[in-house]
């Protein structure tokens, strides 16, 4: 089956070094509630409505094969009826309506990539896979890092780990980056909140350090999830303990929430409040005390 | 280089000037205008050649105007009598100014202060005399002079600048520096000891000597006032600063300059003098880093000056281009909005041989930018290959900051670009930029750089009306098809290349008159002094006389126009969404009724986002441009050049010009520069960039502006230095010719919109110059807030 891509967003330059074009692919085999990219969960496309954008032109109303759309006081879709087939966001003019998530073919793909192969040659920069969860289409993406390796072209891949190891090493030799997110140490804790086999996850991490390969972990601080019950204070002695000397912090925010309700994600809306400066200071001791340089995203 | 460790804070001395310069209220000196006229009116003047008559009056300015030297300056000379202000030309702008004698205090935009004295005596002693005789009147007459000032007070198809003189050069200051004066005026003298010399060239030799000894005698009179304030003066270093200036302009710019601060004050008054004796815009100083090196050298090695000294001097020459400005009615200060008086330095850079041209004074004008932040100069840094680590550090940890200087300049196309319009390999290498963003050899091109702008979505409007304006009944282009015919878009690109080729005919004819009236009546002998060729050739710069001449006209609103092509190729013929008519009508409707196909047309793909297929259109607009101007020259043998730059014309001839296809409703601005549609590119800095390669800069000889807004989340710490960097050199890689950046914070500046007296300061870079945020009309000021951002 043909991948789903959402997204290919030019100049990230948080994603790996330089400058980067990050490809997102869409369908995640986790569900974690405060997930940024609500709308990269499920592997099919979706229609996304920006209601503010909606003039009420209703054409979408005539366009919908199913009957799905309705137009009272305002626009509503009716979204088991929908099949996603996309024909409303087409007729679209005011692109209050979006199909999130199309079928690229790997030339297009890379014809995106080269774009900016200068900016990737100053900066030394480059092209990072990230998602939804990029290593379930690893067959697709293995054919674009040969070709990206081949030009020159420094690569990442952004995983939650959560992965068939006999799938994801053949990109190995290919990646030059690995940003490996670390989300909940306890097994039924993680089950329970992301869906993740933790067991799996951490073997996964062991295996790459094993094989001396690029990786980076990544942790997002989520009040009342992974910065509860010492959690962040395990990640970090097991961290200690591969003797990592470095990891990436990704405090919560809330803007991913908006991006849901144009979709009818699947998550609740967490309404988690915000880390103060003092929180974030004190969220990095359990680092810095064991020697973890970190860095912050804001 | 090694660089020496350097200070970071402004001086205690630079601080004061720089406030004392801040706190002034803008305003307007008559001072010029009155001596001017009183020249003039003397009969007996103005039996004699009107060179020589222009010589005297500037002479004449130069011996009467009120000498002022304020406290803890260093350097000296002014173009006022006012702290900040700018002078009147009567005999130039004439009328079209001077009509808004009673306003200047009370308008929105750019506010200027005058006395009722001042106002009453221009209007009885000034305004009367040149009624008659001021340029635009000499140079058209009768109903074509009506014609002519009514449409310049509302631009709407071009707008000419050259009525108010020329301006816009850069004096040979190295030669002033080792020859001086005195030099200059043996060699004049020589030339006129030369047999068989035609009368006209005598007087114009004549006149470059009065010129000579009028610049002489102004830096006397500046050491007589120095000398008398001695003896007031208690503290006795700045007794003996004072008597240090006065020997200083008692040497030089008289004979060849011997010290650094010596050289600064030579370079000083005879740009000031440049600004008394022309139109005081554009009057840029060339590479100064480069010129003044030799001197601040000899005087380390000798023990006579420090470094921190040096600075200082470098701080105190730079902070007086700030009490320049220039007085604009009105109308053209939506024009060239924020006090725009264009006064550049260029540093940086390679030589005619090639080798990088970077030193100590270089480093020093980039630790000014960063103290100082003034209005004025515009810092232009030239970026090659060779480009040294610490300059392009510095450059980018400035950028990074807010300073929003220097802009950046790209040798390599702009070196091309000069050697395929006319340049020898030499003085392309070696060019140096202009006023806003434009492109000449220093001493040597008479470049008419900003001599007009012209409107280019009103060709495409006429061009879908059958040559009429959808505001106008009568027919103001040519006569093309009417819209039901056009059977695709190249007959659409074809009846827009008509118009334009119409409108610049009608452009460079009636530039024409201008140019042989600022030739007859307003020749320029001190200019020509210091402009190669003009003393070879015994010609007036007006005449003809530099080594390379020109007229640079700015081609606004490519983009709109490109992208309104690209619409109605897709859904009038390709699509087959709505008619060419349909369309018409509702541009004409100006959309009303017609909300969806606006949004349509808004939401249409634009240039700016990488689209190789939607960028090609603006890219054709810009080739057409530049293909309109081949083989067109002006009266002083020059090639017409394309720019493209607005300064803020995008908007004045916006609100003249009906809806567009590309969604733009009647009355809005256009987009600024080469820049994609405001908020149209959504892709980020690097499709931004490359679009705006897409089009070819080595066609763009007059220069180019490209602004780029970054937030200062992303330019953050050492890694968003690197990343800055990173973009812009890469843009430079592919064929970017010019960029100037606005690190802003958008909370920052609609709170500044809404609390102006908090940002008494703040500093934006609107056209190729920069302009503090509450000197610009609330409608630039929202077009600031909203220019696209580029940071995703």
């Amino acid at each position: 089956m043909q991948p789903l891509i959402f997204d290919i967003q030019r100049f990230s330059i948080h994603d790996g070094d330089g400058i980067r074009t990050v490809v997102f692919f869409k369908g995640c085999n986790m569900k974690c509630p405060w997930c940024q990219n609500p709308e990269s969960i499920d592997h099919r496309a979706e229609i996304a409505f920006y209601a503010d954008k909606c003039e009420g032109n209703a054409d979408c109303v005539t366009a919908c094969p199913k009957d799905a759309i309705t137009i009272g006081s305002e626009m509503h879709i009716d979204r088991s009826l929908c099949d996603r087939c996309g024909k409303c966001t087409e007729v679209c003019v005011s692109e209050a309506l979006k199909l999130i998530g199309r079928e690229y073919s790997k030339e297009k793909v890379m014809e995106e990539i080269l774009k900016d192969m200068t900016y990737y040659q100053v900066s030394g920069g480059g092209v990072t896979f990230s998602g939804g969860e990029p290593s379930l289409h690893a067959d697709f993406i293995l054919e674009i890092l040969k070709e990206c390796k081949e030009l020159g072209i420094h690569t990442n891949i952004e995983t939650n780990g959560y992965f068939k190891w006999e799938k994801f090493e053949p990109l190995l030799s290919y990646l030059d980056q690995i940003f490996f997110d670390l989300k909940i140490l306890e097994d039924e804790q993680s089950k329970m909140t992301t869906g993740g086999n933790s067991q799996v996850i951490f073997s996964n991490m062991d295996k790459l350090i094993e094989r001396n390969a690029p990786v980076e972990f990544r942790v997002p601080l989520v009040p009342e999830f992974t910065t509860a019950n010492g959690n962040i204070s395990a990640l970090a002695q097991l961290l200690k303990e591969k003797q990592m000397k470095k990891v990436h912090l990704l405090p919560y925010h809330s803007m991913g929430e908006t991006k849901g309700e144009r979709v009818c994600s699947p998550l609740p809306k967490l309404n988690l409040p915000l880390f103060t400066a003092e929180q974030l200071q004190n969220v990095q001791r359990p680092f810095t005390s064991r020697n973890i340089q970190t860095e912050l995203y804001r | 280089m090694e660089t020496q460790a350097t200070t970071t804070t402004i001086s205690a001395r630079l601080q004061r000037l720089k406030e004392k310069v801040l706190n002034y209220p803008p305003s307007i000196c008559p001072e010029r205008a009155l001596l001017v006229t009183e020249y003039f009116k003397k009969k007996e003047n103005r039996k004699k050649p009107m060179v020589i008559q222009k010589a005297e009056a500037l002479a004449y300015v130069l011996d009467r105007k009120t000498v002022r030297i304020y406290e803890d300056e260093l350097i000296v000379g002014t173009t006022t009598s006012k702290r900040v202000a700018g002078p009147l030309f009567p005999e130039l702008h004439g009328l079209p100014v001077m009509e808004d004698i009673f306003r200047f205090a009370d308008r929105d935009t750019n506010p200027l202060r005058i006395h009722k004295n001042e106002k009453t005596k221009l209007l009885t002693e000034v305004v009367p005399f040149w009624l008659t005789r001021f340029l635009a009147y000499k140079a058209l007459k009768g109903t074509e002079l009506i014609k002519f000032v009514s449409d310049q007070l509302n631009p709407k198809f071009y707008l000419i600048n050259e009525t108010g003189g020329i301006g816009h050069l850069i004096p040979d200051h190295p030669r002033v520096l080792e020859l001086g004066m005195e030099g200059t005026k043996a060699e004049l003298r020589k030339k006129l000891l030369e047999p068989n010399l035609d009368e006209a060239v005598r007087h114009q030799y004549e006149a470059m000597i009065i010129a000579c000894n009028g610049i002489i005698n102004y830096a006397e009179k500046y050491a007589d006032k120095l000398e008398e304030m001695v003896a007031d003066e208690r503290d006795k270093n700045r007794r003996s600063e004072l008597l240090q200036m006065a020997a200083n302009l008692r040497h030089a710019p008289k004979c060849p300059a011997e010290t650094f601060h010596q050289a600064v004050q030579a370079v000083w008054m005879v740009h000031t003098a440049v600004f008394i004796e022309g139109l005081d815009n554009g009057i840029s100083f060339g590479h100064v880093d480069r010129y003044l090196y030799p001197y601040y050298r000899r005087d380390l090695i000798n023990g006579t000056i420090t470094r921190d000294r040096a600075k200082e001097i470098l701080g105190c020459f730079g902070i007086k281009t700030s009490e320049i400005i220039p007085v604009f009615n009105g109308k053209i200060s939506e024009c060239h909005g924020g006090f725009l008086s264009g006064q550049a330095i260029t540093i940086g850079g390679i030589d005619a041989e090639g080798t990088d041209q970077t030193n100590e004074l270089t480093h020093m004008f980039l630790e000014l930018m960063d103290e100082v932040r003034l209005r004025q100069p515009n810092y232009h840094a030239r970026i090659h290959d060779g480009a040294p680590k610490w300059y392009l550090d510095k450059i980018m940890s400035n950028l990074a900051k807010g300073v929003n200087s220097p802009a950046l300049y790209n040798d390599e196309v702009i070196i091309r670009s000069m050697k395929k319009c006319g340049y020898s390999d030499t003085d392309a290498k070696d060019y140096a930029t202009l006023g806003c963003v434009e492109l000449l050899a220093a001493g040597k091109t008479f470049g008419s750089t900003d001599a007009a702008l012209v409107n280019i979505p009103m060709c495409l409007e006429m061009a879908l009306n059958e040559g009429r304006p959808f505001s106008d009944g009568f027919r103001k282009g040519r006569r093309t098809k009417p819209i039901s015919e056009f059977k695709d878009i190249e007959e659409v690109k074809q009846a827009f290349r008509t118009q334009l080729q119409y409108l610049i005919n009608r452009l460079v004819k009636t530039l024409e008159p201008i140019e042989i009236a600022n030739r007859d009546f307003h020749p320029t002998p001190l200019t020509s002094v210091l402009t190669q060729g003009c003393i070879e050739s015994g010609k007036d710069v007006t005449a003809g006389g530099a080594v390379y001449n020109f007229s640079g006209v700015q081609g606004v609103g490519i983009t709109d126009v490109g992208d309104s092509l690209y619409a109605i190729d897709q859904l009038v013929f390709v699509r087959k969404k709505v008619t060419l008519p349909e369309l018409v009508k509702a541009l004409k409707a100006d959309f009303q009724g017609y909300d969806k196909l606006k949004t349509q047309l808004l939401n249409f793909p634009k240039f700016g986002n990488d689209m190789a297929k939607v960028d090609a259109y603006s890219r054709w607009v810009s080739d057409t441009y530049y293909d309109t101007f081949n083989g067109k020259t002006n009266t002083r043998g020059g090639k017409f050049v394309a720019g493209y730059y607005s300064t803020t014309t995008h908007y004045s001839f916006g609100k003249q010009t009906g809806a567009l296809p590309n969604g733009r409703s009647k009355g809005q601005p256009f987009s600024s520069g080469i820049a994609p549609m405001n908020g149209a590119d959504a892709l980020g800095p690097t499709a931004m960039f490359n679009s705006i390669t897409s089009i070819d800069f080595e066609r763009a000889h007059n220069g180019v502006n490209v602004n780029a807004k970054f937030d200062t989340a992303t330019l953050k710490g050492e890694h968003g230095k690197a990343i800055l960097q990173a973009v812009l050199l890469s843009y430079f890689k592919q064929g970017g010719m010019q960029v100037q950046l606005n690190v802003l914070d958008t909370e920052m500046l609609k709170d500044a919109k809404l609390h102006p007296e908090k940002y008494p300061n703040l500093l934006v870079r609107v056209s190729g110059y920069s302009a503090y945020f509450n000197d610009l009309s609330p409608e630039m000021k929202d077009e600031i807030i909203h220019r696209s951002s580029l940071n995703l």
